[in-house]
């Protein structure tokens, strides 16, 4: 099947590449100069999502590729559906991206305007509650 | 065996009623308390323990799955709607949660109403499922939505839970909220005991059929005596007793009512021994539970504890 061919290739590669960087970052960190080697730390920046897809990729790869089955070789996935209406699935796979589109684009948003912020001074916050009897 | 099974799963509903209602609670407290060093307190009474309350759900519902399939699939099916709604609020709410510390005012406002509202719907919607599966009817099943027990059993839960936070704030945090957690207190508990009252009603005879059992006689004199206990800890106002007192009056009904349905699972559609797993199943499931469930009670104890110890 075409894309489990794909999602699989890109999975591995994608492993290898971060595989070869952190060697190539690992190596910059003995010689002491991983802050100051610019080019790895802009391949990095550009590297960032390599972990989402590679995941995605790997979850395409066991889940279009078990088919037609659900457990391999025991249950086949026309046997395992649960008799819901069509309109019930869609709606909540429609809710299900829209809430997690939510959650992931504030989380990313807040994720780099952290990294985008000042280094945090290493206070810690303390909140005080009342002492418990 | 598939009465020791559907203990684990009971316990673990249990727990999870008793702790993430706690959380939920708070949530919906956020209707009231509009100070934003109230709610600060608040989100951080509750920002430890929240994720680990909800394993409990996790726990049950992976249990039902192993244990008692027919019934998983049964429920899950049925009511994958509301179901999802309240796993899709539960997240929704975990979000206004994390994030709240990293938001701008105006922002926090909008996460602070998702919070309230979130916590509201998720809460509503367990009490509106249990409603559904103590009213299935012999031949018709799950009984329509909108009818009257679904719908009560979910105001029920609001009030319960938060009573349960009322008593939780009051305890942890003090002061500052407790004027108004008090006086919140004694609405939840009469909404709450109006609730319980109609169900007794409504339901008459699952708990005419729980008063036949001597579990179910304990339960019920309990529930008697923490009705009549609560006010009176209200009164005094110390507020770890009127929390203990709510946990153990949502653990009678809890009881009474298992007693009432046993041995039924869903009444009239499955009992315990018809729905159960292979012996060999639930043997490897009980084993792993045997394992997985006293560290997950002593990891939590431990964690409330050093929450406890103040930081």
């Amino acid at each position: 099947m075409l894309p489990v061919f794909f999602a699989f290739r890109l999975m591995v590669g994608l492993g290898g590449v971060i595989l070869l960087t952190t060697l190539v970052a690992n190596v910059q960190r003995w010689r002491g100069r991983l802050p100051v080697s610019a080019r790895l730390l802009r391949w990095l920046t550009w590297l960032s999502p390599a972990g989402f897809v590679a995941l995605l990729s790997g979850w395409v790869v066991t889940e279009v590729g078990r088919q037609p089955w659900t457990v391999y070789g025991m249950v086949r996935t026309a046997q395992s559906v649960s008799p819901l209406a069509l309109s019930t699935t869609l709606g909540i796979f429609l809710a299900v991206l829209l809430i997690y589109g939510l959650v992931f684009a504030l989380g990313l948003h807040y994720l780099l305007r952290r990294i985008k912020g000042e280094l945090p001074s290493g206070k810690p916050v303390v909140i005080q509650l009342k002492t418990p009897n | 065996m598939a009465d020791l099974s559907a203990l684990i799963i009971c316990l673990s509903l249990l727990l999870y009623l008793l702790l993430d209602g706690t959380d939920l609670g708070v949530g919906m407290l956020f209707f009231w308390f509009h100070d934003d060093q109230q709610r600060e307190l608040m989100t951080h009474s509750i920002l430890p323990v929240w994720d680990a309350n909800e394993t409990w759900l996790v726990l049950a519902a992976g249990g039902l799955l192993a244990l008692f399939p027919p019934v998983y699939s049964l429920l899950l099916s049925e009511l994958s709607a509301p179901l999802f709604a309240m796993l899709l609020a539960l997240v929704v709410r975990a979000m206004a949660l994390e994030y709240r510390a990293q938001s701008s005012t105006r922002l926090r406002h909008w996460l602070d109403r998702i919070m309230a509202s979130s916590s509201a719907l998720a809460t509503f919607i367990q009490g509106w499922c249990a409603g559904m599966i103590i009213s299935a009817q012999p031949h018709t099943g799950l009984p329509d939505g909108l009818s009257m027990v679904p719908l009560i059993s979910g105001v029920g839960l609001m009030a319960i839970n938060s009573l349960l936070a009322c008593c939780w704030i009051g305890w942890r945090i003090g002061d500052k909220v407790q004027p108004l957690a008090e006086a919140q207190s004694w609405l939840w508990w009469l909404l709450a005991l109006l609730v319980f009252l109609i169900e007794l009603y409504l339901n008459a005879d699952l708990w005419q059929q729980s008063w036949q059992r001597p579990l179910g006689k304990v339960a019920g004199a309990a529930i008697v005596i923490l009705w009549i206990a609560l006010p009176l800890a209200l009164w005094r106002a110390r507020p770890l007793v009127q929390l203990l007192v709510t946990l153990m009056l949502i653990g009678a009904v809890f009881i009474g009512l298992l007693c009432g349905l046993y041995p039924w699972l869903v009444p009239h559609q499955f009992t315990l021994s018809e729905s159960a797993s292979s012996p060999f199943t639930q043997g490897f499931v009980l084993v792993g539970a045997a394992i997985a469930m006293p560290l997950t009670l002593l990891y939590h104890s431990w964690s409330f504890w050093i929450e406890r110890r103040g930081k």
